[in-house]
């Protein structure tokens, strides 16, 4: 798997290089499926119970586990004795979350298609920009 | 997966690897294993369900059935509709069956955290199939006894029997035959058609727990028992993460009665279910322990959260709510230009205090430990966590844990931290495996929970020349529920802004929500219905307010800001969460909510004349995959007294399987709503919470709660469709309706919960 | 400090402080009367102390000395009381912890006032709470057990 803010960069370098080569509104439909699709992935990888949803987004989106009593991490979210993900699959707050401010963002650029090209690709730039950044802010990740 | 194909070729053709946006995403999935099929309800949670008629139903010789549940019982009456989906497939006479309750073990029995409103909604159909398959069974075993094919073989209310031979038999005779047999395959099972339902979907099987329960012999946490039984109390630090520096334990000892005082050590931050330390005592009952605990004269360091103060507290969180740096979690069309203009702009914040669930039982669980293994008795709602928290603990394999979930005395989400079983195990392993059972008295309830949050909603809207609104701005600041599992997360998780927030579905042009930071001084749980809480008062609240402006009929204007029926999407709105089950299935549908409204605003006779200082509000809600909306009629006294002689509340759940206990539901969420609404808030000063027991943190009763309440069941005909949930989702519509009906009776617009002594003025 | 639980004569020689409660839960077994709130402020822990309905978690055991107790588990032999009948046939309870007490309350309220109105019910039962909002349905249970309800 490549390494999440190498990945991160890759999509912002080709986002931010390429896309004045097509309209705004293309890129906008192609952030709309990937998007779809990430968000029903969001929802399957998430829980109907609220413990488990909560236990599994709050440490997914710090990546961080709870600590026991005794200092020692445990392995496991609390109502999850299985394996939390299968190696490789990104934690689900962590992804619910950016599907999330991606969306946002996309839905922002789409006020602007069709009036200020532009604009609304720098507003996809900046989605992804502000992704980049929110994983800067983490180190170690 | 030809979109898919579509999503990567038209990646491609911008130059952009589709697996670089997608791990972007972190949903690497798409990149890895397209054809694995996603997984939603029940199939997503840990350990799934199980459908083995083998783990969930036994036969006695005598024909009594024994349905073993997995779910907690917490008055949701979940022992009852479960029996009741097994027996009718199982075609078990009623009067024959019983219930048995599971010990704590997920790989047998399926997930059993019982949160969400999910019990049916999940196990419904694996529960329908395990009865069916039962039934199955005991035909095979009756067609090999008499040597007639098993489709002559019919299975009727207890009794097997065979029309051309005139054979016949009750179920007990043929129970051992049958459980030798062949468990048969899921697709080879055919479940009853509805219409020849015997217990679902009918109002009159009663409680399978009526009997205990009316007699004193039903047994709750408080009252598990052992022989040699030890009882303990905790004085634990009165604000989280602080710690006991000294204490006289010899002062303590003097208390007849008390054995031991013993040191439980604070958990490092953030302490998920751990306890929180403190000092235990532990003694021959539990009225010792008390007078024990009184004599400790502790000396407490506080720690970080020492100056929590809650008014201070929600002045930083409508800072926070006025800031615009929070996170953007929604955003369709451009809100924020629209509400640039002054024209029709109307804006509000509402405050919705910290909450204790505050079950009438207060945590409390035996322990015992012997020959390397711990036994427990407890009440709550998540058991398999309590397994393996306590074997963590102590050092064990899950498996050398058990724990015996007894009746719960109301949960409403405290039951589902384990901290107090905890206790009671570690107490144990210091009394040398003697059993110990922890006593959590009112006090310990309301200082200790796992609190409702508190939240600052602030809305914008911009109105058009109709009154309808075309901008919307909503900003949510509230400490997250993550911040017990990890080092504060200071936002909402997708799951908290789930709940009503992003998946808002109104018809408005332009909509942005927002969420700023908010840090947690105290512990935060989900308490029913949980954001939905401050999320539904919030939008219902501010939807009669914008009618108000307006000059239109709220129930008219709620309607047209619905918009027409129409199945949405959740993940278009942005709620990547929707209660964990798959939007395609459970979309978002405004035609179900405007039924409800429809119904119960017909019902309450909306519009009608009212005296003065009486009258009706209006609020609805989605949640839990649910529709609900309620009237409440309030009457406002001179002295600014609020009573509520009717309530009309209205569910569309999805079909129904005990509907006398979604009635049960929905009438216990607007006498719990009430509370909200008008008396209940958890404080905190100097860290600590201010209310100590039901004098200072007041819920309703008898003569204070709503009066009369109707419950209207929408829908659920077609046993087709999927269920919806029923615990959670009736409360958040209540309080709005009730604060909507106090503004109509009043002029006033409470915009801080509880209204308390507001309107006396 | 004798007393009869039940109709059984006992004796005690404890903290004499002890509130009543605690004496029928730890020393007897008796766990049908719950502990609420410690405070007589929910009603959880209501049992008749001669006739009359009473907080046991705050009737010290020199309070009961003398006495005659019934608990929950003594109302009737079989559970076949009007009142236990009436809360079966409306299903009153959800999670149940409180219906002992509140059961126990009303039954005293029927034995004192046979056919009480709307404003007797209150002024009694609302000494006792329930979180998870029965009343409506107590009140109904009250009315049939009083015989103010046709079936």
């Amino acid at each position: 798997m490549i390494p999440f803010r190498f990945a991160l960069g890759a999509a912002f370098v080709a986002v931010s290089t390429t896309m004045a080569a097509a309209d705004c509104a293309e890129h906008l439909a192609l952030m709309d499926e990937v998007l779809d699709q990430a968000s029903r992935e969001s929802i399957a990888a998430s829980s109907g119970g609220q413990g488990v949803a909560g236990a599994r987004e709050a440490r997914a989106m710090t990546g961080t586990e709870a600590p026991g009593n005794d200092g020692t991490a445990t392995d496991t979210p609390p109502d999850e004795p299985q394996p939390t993900q299968a190696p490789g699959h990104a934690p689900v707050a962590e992804a619910g979350d950016r599907v999330q401010t991606l969306r946002a963002k996309v839905d922002e650029a789409r006020a602007l298609a069709g009036q200020d090209e532009a604009a609304c690709r720098e507003t996809l730039v900046t989605g992804l920009r502000e992704l980049l950044s929110g994983e800067e802010e983490q180190p170690g990740s | 997966m030809a979109a898919l194909e579509n999503v990567s070729r038209r990646a491609v053709l911008l130059g952009l690897g589709a697996g670089a946006l997608v791990l972007s995403l972190g949903l690497p999935s798409l990149a890895q294993e397209p054809e694995e099929p996603l997984k939603f309800g029940a199939d997503a949670m840990p350990n799934g369900w199980r459908d083995d008629p083998r783990i969930f139903i036994s036969i006695d010789p005598d024909g009594t059935v024994t349905v073993t549940v997995h779910r907690s019982e917490m008055g949701q009456g979940v022992r009852t509709s479960i029996a009741m989906a097994i027996a009718d497939e199982l075609e078990a006479d009623w009067n024959r069956v019983r219930v048995a309750q599971a010990q704590a073990d997920e790989p047998t029995f399926g997930n059993q955290d019982t949160d969400g409103s999910r019990s049916l909604r999940h196990f419904f159909e694996p529960m329908r199939r395990a009865g069916a398959a039962a039934r199955l069974m005991l035909r095979e075993a009756a067609a090999d006894e008499w040597s007639v094919p098993v489709e002559e073989v019919v299975a009727e209310n207890h009794v097997l029997s065979h029309a051309a031979s005139g054979k016949q038999a009750g179920y007990g005779d043929m129970a051992a035959r049958a459980a030798e047999g062949e468990v048969p395959a899921r697709e080879t099972l055919v479940l009853k058609s509805p219409d020849r339902f015997r217990y679902i979907g009918r109002e009159d099987v009663g409680l399978i727990d009526n009997p205990g329960i009316v007699t004193g012999t039903a047994i709750y946490g408080m009252d598990a028992k052992a022989e040699g039984m030890l009882f303990a109390v905790v004085a634990r630090p009165p604000v989280v993460g602080g710690r006991a520096v000294s204490h006289d334990a010899e002062a303590a000892m003097k208390v007849p009665g008390v054995q031991r005082v013993v040191m439980i050590d604070p958990p490092p931050q953030p302490s998920e279910f751990q306890p929180l330390g403190g000092v235990a005592v532990i003694a021959t009952n539990t009225w010792a322990a008390m007078r024990g605990r009184d004599a400790l004269n502790i000396r407490w360091e506080d720690g970080p959260h020492g100056t929590y103060d809650s008014e201070a507290f929600k002045a930083e969180l409508e800072q926070a709510a006025r800031s615009t740096d929070g996170t953007v979690v929604r955003n369709q069309g451009d809100a924020l230009a629209a509400l640039q203009t002054a024209q029709r702009r109307v804006e509000a914040e509402y405050y919705i205090p910290h909450l204790a669930q505050a079950p009438m039982e207060a945590p409390a669980a035996l322990a015992m430990i012997r020959d390397g293994r711990c036994e427990v008795w407890a009440c709550v709602q998540a058991p398999q966590v309590t397994r393996v928290r306590i074997a963590e603990k102590l050092g064990l394999p899950p498996e050398a844990v058990t724990v015996n979930v007894t009746l719960l005395g109301g949960g409403f989400g405290r039951k589902s931290k384990p901290d107090f079983a905890i206790e009671a195990a570690l107490l144990s392993r210091e009394m040398d495996g003697a059993p110990v059972k922890v006593v959590w008295t009112r006090d310990d309830d309301l200082h200790h929970s796992f609190y409702h949050t508190v939240s600052v909603e602030r809305l914008e809207a911009r109105l058009d020349d109709s009154g309808r609104p075309v901008a919307w701005l909503h900003r949510t600041a509230a400490p997250t529920i993550g911040s017990i599992f990890a080092p504060d997360p200071m936002q909402k998780l997708p799951f908290e802004l789930g709940m009503g927030l992003t998946n808002m579905p109104l018809d408005i042009p332009n909509v942005r929500a927002e969420n700023p930071k908010a840090q947690a001084h105290t512990r935060i749980g989900w308490y029913r219905s949980v954001s939905n809480i401050p999320h539904a008062f919030a939008i219902q609240s501010f939807i009669a307010e914008l009618a108000h402006e307006a000059g239109r009929d709220h129930r008219d204007y709620l309607l047209d800001v619905i918009g027409p029926a129409r199945k949405i999407d959740p993940t278009e709105l942005g709620d990547v969460w929707n209660y964990g089950e798959d939007p395609a299935r459970y979309p978002v549908d405004t035609g179900r909510l405007r039924r409800v409204i429809e119904t119960v605003t017909e019902a309450a006779g909306w519009g009608r004349d009212m005296p003065a200082r009486r009258a009706l509000g209006l609020a609805a809600h989605y949640s839990f995959v649910s529709y609900v909306a309620v009237v409440a009629e309030v009457e406002v006294d001179e002295t600014g007294e609020v009573r509520i002689p009717v309530a009309h509340i209205a569910i569309d759940c999805g079909p129904h399987v005990n509907p006398d206990r979604i009635r049960s539901q929905m009438e216990g969420a607007v006498i719990m709503g009430s509370g909200q609404a008008l008396m209940s808030q958890i404080t905190f000063a100097q860290g600590r919470a201010q209310q100590n027991n039901f004098d200072s943190y007041p819920v309703p009763r008898m003569d204070t709660a709503p009066r009369e309440i109707h419950v209207h069941l929408v829908g659920g005909e077609d046993y087709g469709q999927p269920l919806g949930g029923v615990g959670e989702p009736g409360l958040p519509p209540v309080t709005p309706a009730i604060i909507n009906a106090i503004f109509a009776a009043t002029g006033q617009r409470i915009r801080r919960l509880p209204v308390g002594n507001q309107l006396s003025s | 400090m004798n007393l009869t639980v039940n109709g059984m004569a006992r004796s005690f020689d404890g903290d004499p402080e002890m509130p009543l409660l605690w004496y029928l839960r730890d020393e007897l077994g008796l766990t049908g009367a719950k502990f609420g709130c410690g405070a007589g402020l929910c009603g959880a822990c209501v049992v008749h102390i001669d006739g009359v309905a009473s907080f046991s978690c705050v009737t010290p055991m020199t309070v009961a000395d003398g006495s005659q107790v019934v608990t929950i588990e003594g109302l009737s032999p079989d559970g076949t009381h009007p009142v236990q009948a009436a809360w079966q046939e409306l299903n009153v309870a959800q999670c149940g912890y409180c219906q002992a007490g509140q059961i126990m309350q009303a039954a005293a309220l029927l034995a004192e006032t046979p056919a009480p109105t709307d404003e007797d019910i209150d002024s009694a039962m609302s000494q006792n709470i329930c979180r998870c909002g029965t009343y409506p349905r107590i009140r109904a249970a009250i009315k049939r057990a009083a015989g103010q309800e046709a079936r």
